[in-house]
């Protein structure tokens, strides 16, 4: 029996720390907690690690049991363990454990750190489930549990005015995209009679259902990567995220909740391939998600808004990696990604921890202080930025290569001019974070470097960040993609590569140009654009959702209160008065009728007694003269 | 003329009247007493009388007066002693005055 039949040990481990959290508070030390979380991790990811190994041996598990049934309709439950669970398993589980080792010492001292461990570890067992199931459904379930999580993470700081709503917020816009894949789920289940991946697309490969159908499907399973993946213009909730705890963003909001959409995609791709133009649809808002992300990130000054927006650009591009037809660099992108995003983020977490501020502006100069951070800071930001042989530039050149053969050349312009402006908005951040002369109200004097448990996973990472790419790069020859099961490797170009490589450097120089030898200001020279324009003010999404969907939603909530008030409460208030009369004229009816007839019944009774009872007055002699008169009355009437 | 039962009848009839009034009007209780006499007496009369008249043979009617008027000693017996106890216990003498059992 081969041990990929254990998968389902790697969900369950962690959800048993959450239910160990959540059942004892407050009773357990923290150390007994996170301890309990990172052993739990570190099984699972050496559970990982065991299923890369099989699945790299050709093995592979699908099973399905019985999970209920109605009728004639029978639900199953499953684990699908192939070479693409297998890497975003290892993705899922190392990230959340390096997230879990970090925040021993980011969230040192918090009141509520056992409950941080538990939410995590919900979020890391829901998205195990979401990889490891064979079937729509069980996967649409764990979904949504790790939407959950994520409420539950951004909404940690429950405290600050902002974490609420932006909780709220990031649920009910992912939850928007969530009635799509609902609605799809119906839809498959419909037409197809069942959910499991193998079924589904066996029946789509035999033409055997409608493909105005499938496409409705799958543009409906899109409608829900958008929400999750935060792709335009479900986006809005992802920078408000950043409300939560770094590490939760880290794990969460940058490395792996936000690639399930694009999972979502890939695992569903057939769905995809068999109506193309649904990929174009894909690929076409994952293009202007991408560059929209980019241009907003260049005028962010909280460091993390600024990571939030590149983490909704990046996705974009993993989506135009699908709209170009290559699912396979599209997770290869989600798999660099994750490590670098991720290492960024904790980076970012870092800095905050150790300078007290988010703002760019405070910041600078933070080099000397900490020397790790920004080691590890700037391996990943030259990773995003597409710098080889950094993992970001293989997977980045993976997509566009893809974009070039597919012949999608919007998609490959705008892939590099967002790889411009990804190197531009990183190489901002990196040099105003770091590297220029602090300002006057630079925070960056008493600035600190964070304790080991924080710099070991940032420099773990940072190994990541910077190798992970080669196995799909052409160097190791295309060994992601043949592990993928991608075995005709496209023919790499040159061409393209230098080009790459170019936009990413000019976009660092010209950031270089701009913050550290200030030849020319971009807020200076585009003021129109990046302080009071479009760029500074998210192009006024939020602003058009406020007005478009806030507004009106609250305004029918307030005519339906003032309806309810006016109409149906008088008219309950009308039933209530009548019912008041006439229970006070039954009151009359009652008093005056029947209780007046018992009164005089009863006061006849008395009355009554009071008059006789005066015959008997005592007097023998009256008694007597009584007899005597009946006698003689009785006399009288008998004796005729 | 001849004295007939109906003579008789009337006087007793008489006497039992003037009895009845006497025991509802006196305030004494010993005149009570003795209309009651009266009233006996009359009875006595009627039963002598019919005895006399109807069955002359038997006197059945005779025995019945000697009974009765055995019963009547006794009563005076009784009724002179409580009236000897009522005026000792309370200074009560008039008959009519006496409403202890009233209802």
């Amino acid at each position: 029996m081969s041990l990929l039949s254990y998968a389902w040990l790697l969900p369950v481990i962690p959800l048993v720390v959450f239910a160990i959290v959540l059942a004892t508070g407050r009773k357990l030390p923290e150390k007994v907690v996170y301890s309990l979380g990172i052993g739990a991790m570190a099984v699972v990811f050496a559970g990982s690690l065991v299923a890369l190994w099989q699945t790299s041996h050709g093995l592979e598990l699908n099973t399905s049991f019985k999970w209920l049934s109605f009728g004639a309709n029978t639900f199953n439950f499953g684990m699908l363990v192939d070479p693409l669970t297998a890497t975003m398993l290892i993705v899922v589980s190392f990230v959340s454990l390096l997230v879990q080792l970090y925040s021993i010492g980011y969230m040192h001292g918090d009141e509520r750190i056992r409950w941080f461990y538990g939410a995590i570890n919900l979020f890391s067992a829901a998205m195990l489930g979401v990889v490891l199931a064979n079937n729509w459904l069980l996967m649409y379930m764990c979904w949504e549990v790790m939407g959950l999580a994520s409420y539950l993470l951004i909404g940690f700081w429950y405290q600050n005015a902002d974490a609420p709503p932006a909780a709220m917020k990031a649920f009910l816009v992912t939850r928007f995209g969530d009635v799509g894949f609902g609605l799809a789920l119906a839809l498959m289940y419909f037409n197809f009679h069942t959910f499991n991946f193998t079924s589904v697309f066996l029946m789509t490969e035999m033409g055997a259902v409608n493909p105005t159908v499938i496409a409705a499907i799958a543009l409906l399973f899109f409608a829900g990567a958008m929400g999750k993946s935060a792709q335009f213009p479900l986006h809005v909730w992802l920078p408000d995220a950043m409300a939560g705890p770094t590490p939760g963003s880290a794990l969460i909001h940058a490395a792996t909740m936000v690639a399930a959409g694009v999972y979502l995609v890939a695992r569903s791709f057939p769905l995809y391939e068999a109506v193309p133009w649904t990929l174009l649809v894909v690929g076409t808002i994952g293009t202007i998600t991408a560059v929209m992300g980019a241009l907003i990130a260049l005028a962010q000054h909280d460091i993390k808004k600024v990571l939030a927006y590149s983490t909704i650009s990046q996705l974009g591009y993993m989506f135009l990696a699908l709209g170009t037809g290559s699912w396979v660099a599209a997770i290869f992108h989600l798999m660099t990604h994750a490590f670098f995003k991720a290492l960024l983020f904790m980076a970012a977490g870092s800095v905050i921890h150790g300078s007290g501020t988010q703002d760019l502006h405070e910041m600078g100069g933070l080099a000397k202080k900490m020397p790790w951070t920004t080691a590890t800071w700037v391996l990943g930001a030259l990773s995003l930025a597409g710098i080889p042989p950094l993992a970001g530039f293989w997977s980045k050149d993976e997509i566009l290569l893809s974009a070039l053969h597919s012949g999608n050349y919007w998609f490959l312009g705008f892939g590099l001019f967002t790889a411009l402006l990804t190197a531009f908005y990183m190489g901002r951040a990196t040099f105003l974070a770091f590297f220029v002369k602090p300002g006057p109200d630079s925070k960056a004097s008493h600035a600190h470097e964070s304790p080991w448990v924080m710099t070991a996973p940032l420099a773990t990472l940072a190994v990541l960040a910077v190798t992970a790419g080669l196995i799909g790069s052409p160097l190791a020859g295309y060994a992601f993609g043949n592990f993928m099961g991608e075995h005709e490797a496209a023919e790499p170009s040159y061409l393209l590569m230098a080009i790459a490589i170019g936009v990413a450097v000019a976009g660092i120089s010209l950031a270089w140009g701009s913050y550290i030898k200030r030849f020319f200001e971009p807020d200076g020279y585009f003021k129109s654009w990046f302080v009071t324009g479009p760029l500074s003010h998210k192009f006024w999404i939020d602003e058009v959702y406020h007005h478009g969907v806030v507004r009106p939603v609250n305004a029918i909530a307030e005519g339906a209160r003032t309806a309810d008030s006016a109409v149906i409460d008088a008219i309950v208030r009308a039933f209530g008065w009548v019912g008041l009369k006439i229970s006070a004229l039954l009151a009359v009816f009652d008093r005056k009728g029947v209780d007046g007839a018992f009164d005089a019944f009863g006061d006849g009774v008395s009355e009554t007694g009071n008059t006789v009872r005066k015959i008997q007055n005592g007097n023998v002699q009256t008694y007597l003269l009584f007899m005597v008169a009946a006698i003689v009355v009785l006399v009288a009437v008998f004796a005729r | 003329m001849t004295l007939g039962l109906n003579h008789f009848l009337i006087l007793a009839a008489a006497l039992f009247c003037i009895g009845i009034f006497g025991v509802l009007t006196s305030k004494s209780a010993l005149r009570v007493v003795i209309c009651v006499e009266l009233i006996l007496n009359a009875v006595n009369l009627n039963l002598a009388a019919f005895s006399a008249y109807v069955a002359p043979k038997e006197a059945v009617g005779a025995s019945f007066v000697i009974f009765l008027m055995v019963v009547a000693a006794a009563e005076v017996g009784l009724a002179l002693a409580l009236i000897i106890t009522l005026n000792r216990t309370s200074d009560i003498s008039a008959i009519d005055s006496m409403s202890r059992m009233k209802g």
